[in-house]
């Protein structure tokens, strides 16, 4: 990849290592005099205000010997800062060689985007893909020599405001765009076997997504939604035939001081603290903070349950499910500046815990909480010092004996230490980090806007992080123990859990072609991890078990890969012991291989064998379980006619052996109208499944059911 | 109401009574003599509740009747200290075809999921004795009780099981309609309890399946040991998105099994075009560099086209000292790095951006330049739509440059 313009709708690529062959130089010569033939035509159409620019002089460029020209920056619209998608243009002076130019690049802040510059009348044009961060930005301009050196034609600092952006498109102008996507099949059951449990022959089904953006000055508005459409309402998301998924609707305002913000619908607070986990909620937030980040506040209304649908399509319609509270961040040390942070979280709620995608313990009850987390980054930031404190106070349902009201504290601090960042050790470039977290979670603490904490918990975790060349590995040790709060009745259990990873990527040269190339890049990787459980104290009187149980661990695998295919493979052993007898002692011991292999753009297969023995060496019993899938997506036709085909087998032998069954389906689609913008695309496709049971010796398990269907699939993708 | 007490206790005594006497008596008429179970106690695990399983020993007496009868509990009542926290409204049931004038001890087996509250209740009055208990009915009048006794304990001492189980894809999204080809994955947040090593299976149904009889194909098969922390995070594999419709995927405990019905994410595939802006969070799939190859000024970065893609951007990070994965934090096996995205928030040392018809490259001299001799990195692909957003990012790989 080198160089690579537009000119008048013609895109033409050329590359500079390739200037060294006399082959390529051919190719060279005639993108340059298709350049050359654009440029000329460009003259033609210079702008004068491209004249009437100013001209930037390049800062931090070494002039060398063979320098003899250096590249200008034309100036920004209002002459101080660039707007975050404003046209970057750097001029070539006129007495710069032509040849010279397709060696030429141009790097924004180290990323080349040379491949995305336009080339007209004598200036490079870069307009960013994605808006540009406000604030210091660098522009490189380099030349590529003949001889392989590179050599700085240029390097400009410059900087980049909202207010330019405002100041480029004008007071009066905005930017709106919509666009869906939309399908709905009709699909008819031609046939079928064996399936007791079969909806009506006939069925409607489809759905879509949505996404709209509006901005309008420092004003920014964006919108997206997904829909679906489904005549059987046991699998419908919500229960009705048409119904909303999940959306949001995002409001925003920029200025230099300061930033706003509104979000309705699916959302989530950004924050993961013992109060409040990071989880998407649907409800209403409202942000506001300076310019520079260094202070931000949110207050926040969340449906505690996770909800789909459009009923109580704010999250906001239940009044017994509701969560309400605010979170702050602040840098309050300007000397520190992001160096140091603090973070506030309150929330105040009742309701349920449970919903779409949520299965098990559903509690239900009210209360309230709040968490302080402060951040401290040290010494070129090699030590980071984080302590968090929370409180909860929680309301139990359904409490008939003695009080409901119950509050627990959480706290932790962590402590993190990096000696080595990319050292030189042996020839090896060596990171490494050190750290150590300590951790103390109450027995009652419960937060309905966390419900997945694991609370009941005084732990001290010590870990170590290396990076060294081809070598990672990462160690770390759990000591814990349980019943916090220190309950009379209630034993107190230990756990000890040592942890280890490590992979080894092994640097190999790459072997000449046609010779071993396919062996590609291996990899190795292992996981070793021991749990002990054991009883710390046991009340008097106590009338349950005692624990005393190991848990050991341990996977190696590895793989390569290599172009279009790859494979990996990985063993694993498990041993579970209890030396109290309450349960089984267990071995295991489980394969996993599998393998892709793109074979063309057409054709790609894909396929992987499971063997697992578990052995329970108390009751002496043995199963076996295989679980093989295979699968092939081709395109027969080039966006007209393809195929996709898919095999599942899964057996389970030995003690307590199910039946063996097999499951395989396909499809073969013909598209009629393939979807464009704004028109209706058709397609036309078969699909099938056959699921076969074996009884192994039960008769009335045994059986091959099947169905088989057409499908009209209609798509209307839609763009404004 | 002393009325209906006094009567209930009367009743009570006659059926004693009764039981009594069909147990000494040779030829007797009564049938159910006694309810114990196995074990005659429990752990359970406090304050956030979880199962235990056992079996009701149902005993009969000699008997003359019709030896066909059904054995029938309504319900269960839990009490702490005598006093009924809640009501087990599961019925147990068991045909009985015993010859008469044999002795029988029938076998009914139960699993209860102790409630959070009554857990809740266990743990803030651990001193009162806890116990489950059940009356069985023989359907000719004769009833008798028995009951297990519950012990408040703490989640390590307990057999391992799942306690709570939150599905969701990687977006953090549950519902999803997306164009054919795009990448997708589930993870599933597991509370639990106990310790051991669990078996599972992502399990999904496909078109072919979810527009007629509903049948669940696995994708994967695998054991995971639990231990320690009660939380765990696992992730799906690709899930399949090249067929257009409804797909259901699922998370199933096969050992130990779960107490409630596993939930399920659909997501509904619909045709990729160009024309339309494509949705966030696709996967952008790599084609080579292989992880940790060499990086030379022939090497060649590919990867796979994402619809929707205006620009790819091309980057390398240098790398970094990683946390240990937390809990709750995502847990792969096998050649994808265990990197929190939010490491990667700053600026690359170097890249490249592209058009969305290249899907290749190889580096600059200038842009080689800008790398360490002899240091690894990272690199990935980042798709970005015409409006700018991210819509696709790949996963990490290593590379290492030459010395």
């Amino acid at each position: 990849m080198g160089l690579l313009g537009t000119c008048l709708g013609t895109k033409f690529s050329l590359a500079p290592r390739t200037l060294r062959t006399v082959g390529a130089k051919n190719v060279v010569w005639g993108a340059l005099t298709k350049m050359l033939r654009c440029t000329a035509s460009s003259l033609l159409l210079l702008s004068s205000t491209a004249f009437a620019q100013d001209l930037v002089a390049p800062t931090n460029t070494t002039v060398t010997d063979q320098d003899d020209w250096i590249g200008i920056l034309i100036q920004s619209a209002n002459g101080s800062s660039y707007g975050p998608l404003e046209d970057l243009i750097v001029e070539v002076p006129d007495h710069v060689p032509f040849e010279t130019l397709p060696r030429l690049g141009l790097e924004v802040d180290a990323i080349d985007v040379t491949p995305l510059l336009a080339f007209e009348n004598q200036r490079f044009n870069y307009r960013p893909p994605q808006a540009l961060q406000p604030g210091q930005h660098q522009l490189r301009l380099i030349e590529v020599t003949l001889d392989g050196d590179v050599v700085e034609r240029g390097s400009w600092d410059f900087t980049v405001s909202s207010e330019a952006a405002i100041a480029d498109n004008g007071p009066d102008e905005s930017d709106a765009s919509i666009s869906a996507t939309n399908a709905v099949e009709f699909s008819q059951r031609l046939a079928d076997k064996g399936f007791e449990d079969t909806p009506a022959r006939g069925q409607v089904s489809g759905g879509g997504y949505a996404d709209a953006a509006y901005s309008h000055g420092q004003w920014s508005v964006t919108n997206n939604a997904n829909y679906l459409i489904e005549t059987q309402k046991d699998r419908a998301v919500s229960g009705r035939g048409f119904d909303l998924g999940e959306y949001t609707f995002n409001t925003r305002f920029d200025d230099e001081d300061f930033f706003g913000q509104v979000a309705l619908g699916h959302q989530s607070l950004n924050t993961d603290s013992f109060i409040m986990s990071n989880y998407s909620r649907r409800g209403l937030s409202a942000s506001l903070g300076s310019g520079d980040e260094l202070l931000s506040v949110t207050g926040f209304s969340f449906h505690p349950e996770s909800v789909v649908g459009s009923e109580n399509i704010t999250g906001l319609n239940d009044s017994d499910n509701r969560l309400m509270g605010f979170q702050a961040t602040a840098h309050p040390v300007p000397a520190w500046g992001k160096d140091f942070s603090v973070t506030g979280v309150y929330y105040s709620g009742k309701g349920t815990e449970g919903g779409v995608g949520i299965g098990g313990d559903s509690n239900t009850n009210q209360g309230d909480g709040w968490s302080v987390i402060a951040e401290r980054l040290l010494f070129e930031r090699s030590v980071k010092i984080t302590g968090q404190f929370a409180r909860s106070n929680f309301e139990q349902s359904g409490v008939v004996l003695g009080d409901d009201e119950v509050s627990g504290d959480a706290w932790s601090l962590a402590l993190s230490y990096t000696p080595f960042q990319a050292e030189e050790i042996a020839g090896q470039y060596l990171n490494l980090t050190l750290g150590g977290r300590y951790e103390r979670v109450d027995t009652f603490f419960s937060s309905l806007a966390n419900s997945s904490l694991a609370a009941d918990r005084d732990s001290l975790l010590l870990y170590s992080d290396l990076y060294w060349g081809n070598i990672s590995a990462n160690a770390q040790g759990l000591y814990q123990t349980n019943n916090v709060d220190d309950l009379s009745g209630l034993p107190t259990d230990s756990l000890l859990s040592l942890q280890f990873t490590g992979s080894y990527y092994p640097t190999i040269e790459p072997p000449a072609e046609d010779e071993t190339d396919w062996l590609g890049q291996p990899y190795l990787n292992l996981n070793i991890g021991a749990v002990d459980n054991e009883r710390v104290e046991t009340p008097e009187d106590y009338f349950g078990g005692s624990t005393d149980n190991s848990h050991l661990s341990v996977t190696l695998g590895g793989g390569s890969s290599y172009g279009a295919w790859g494979w990996q493979i990985s063993e694993t052993f498990a041993r579970f012991l209890d030396r109290t007898d309450a349960s089984s002692d267990t071995k295991s011991y489980f394969t996993d291989v599998s393998a892709n292999w793109t074979i063309s753009d057409a054709v790609q297969l894909s396929g992987g064998v499971q063997w697992g023995l578990f052995t329970d060496t108390d009751a002496d019993t043995r199963t076996h379980n295989v679980n093989v899938n295979l699968g092939v997506q081709a395109e027969i036709l080039p966006e007209t006619l393809r195929t996709s085909l898919n095999y599942n087998l899964n057996l389970l032998t030995g003690d307590g052996d199910t039946p063996d069954n097999t499951v395989a389906n396909g499809e073969i689609e013909w598209t009629i109208l393939p979807p464009t913008e704004n028109n209706v695309g058709i397609a036309l496709a078969f699909q099938g499944l056959l699921e076969n049971k074996d009884g192994n010796g039960d008769t009335s398990i045994d059986g091959t059911d099947w169905q088989l269907f057409s499908v009209l699939r209609v798509s209307a993708p839609i763009s404004y | 109401m002393i009325a209906n007490s006094v009567k209930s206790l009367s009743r009570h005594i006659l059926l004693l009574a009764i039981a009594c006497m069909a147990t000494f008596t040779t030829g007797a008429q009564a049938n159910i003599v006694g309810v114990t179970t196995a074990p005659g106690s429990a752990q359970v695990a406090v304050p956030n509740g979880s199962a235990v399983t056992f079996t009701w020993q149902v005993r009969r007496a000699n008997t003359t009747r019709s030896p066909i009868q059904t054995i029938t509990s309504n319900a269960g009542t839990l009490e702490i200290g005598g006093t009924v926290v809640a009501t087990i409204s599961t019925v147990l049931s068991q045909i009985n075809n015993t010859p008469a004038n044999l002795a029988t001890t029938e076998i009914i087996s139960e699993t209860l999921v102790v409630p959070r509250n009554v857990a809740f209740q266990m743990a803030r009055n651990a001193d009162l004795t806890v116990i489950y208990r059940r009356t069985f009915d023989d359907g000719s009048g004769f009833t008798s009780s028995g009951s297990i006794r519950l012990v408040p304990s703490t989640g390590s001492s307990v057999p391992l099981g799942i306690r709570r189980l939150d599905l969701f894809f990687e977006d953090q999204s549950r519902v999803k309609v997306l164009p054919s080809g795009a990448g997708l994955a589930a993870l599933a947040d597991l509370n639990f309890d106990g310790s051991g090593t669990a078996q599972f299976e992502w399990q999904i149904a496909e078109p072919s399946s979810t527009r007629g009889a509903l049948v669940f194909r696995r994708l994967q098969v695998f054991r995971r040991s639990l231990a320690g922390r009660g939380r765990v995070t696992l992730k799906s594999p690709p899930l399949p998105t090249t067929s257009q419709g409804l797909y259901i995927v699922r998370l199933i405990a096969t050992d130990p099994e779960f107490n409630f019905s596993p939930p399920e994410l659909k997501y509904f595939v619909v045709p990729r075009s160009e024309a339309t802006t494509a949705p966030a969070g696709q996967r952008v799939v790599l084609s080579g560099p292989a992880e940790g190859a060499l990086l030379t000024g022939k090497t060649e970065f590919s990867w796979q086209r994402t619809p929707g893609a205006a620009v790819y951007q091309l980057e390398i990070y240098p790398v970094r000292p990683d946390a240990p994965v937390s809990p709750g934090k995502v847990q792969s096996i096998g050649g994808e790095l265990l990197i929190d995205p939010d490491e990667l928030a700053k600026q690359p040392i170097t890249g490249i951006v592209l058009p969305s018809d290249e899907n290749k490259t190889s580096l600059q001299r200038y842009s080689l330049a800008r790398l360490d001799p002899g240091r690894t990195y990272l690199w990935r692909v980042k798709a970005i739509a015409g409006n700018g957003a991210v819509i696709g990012l790949s996963p990490l790989r290593q590379i290492s440059i030459d010395r």
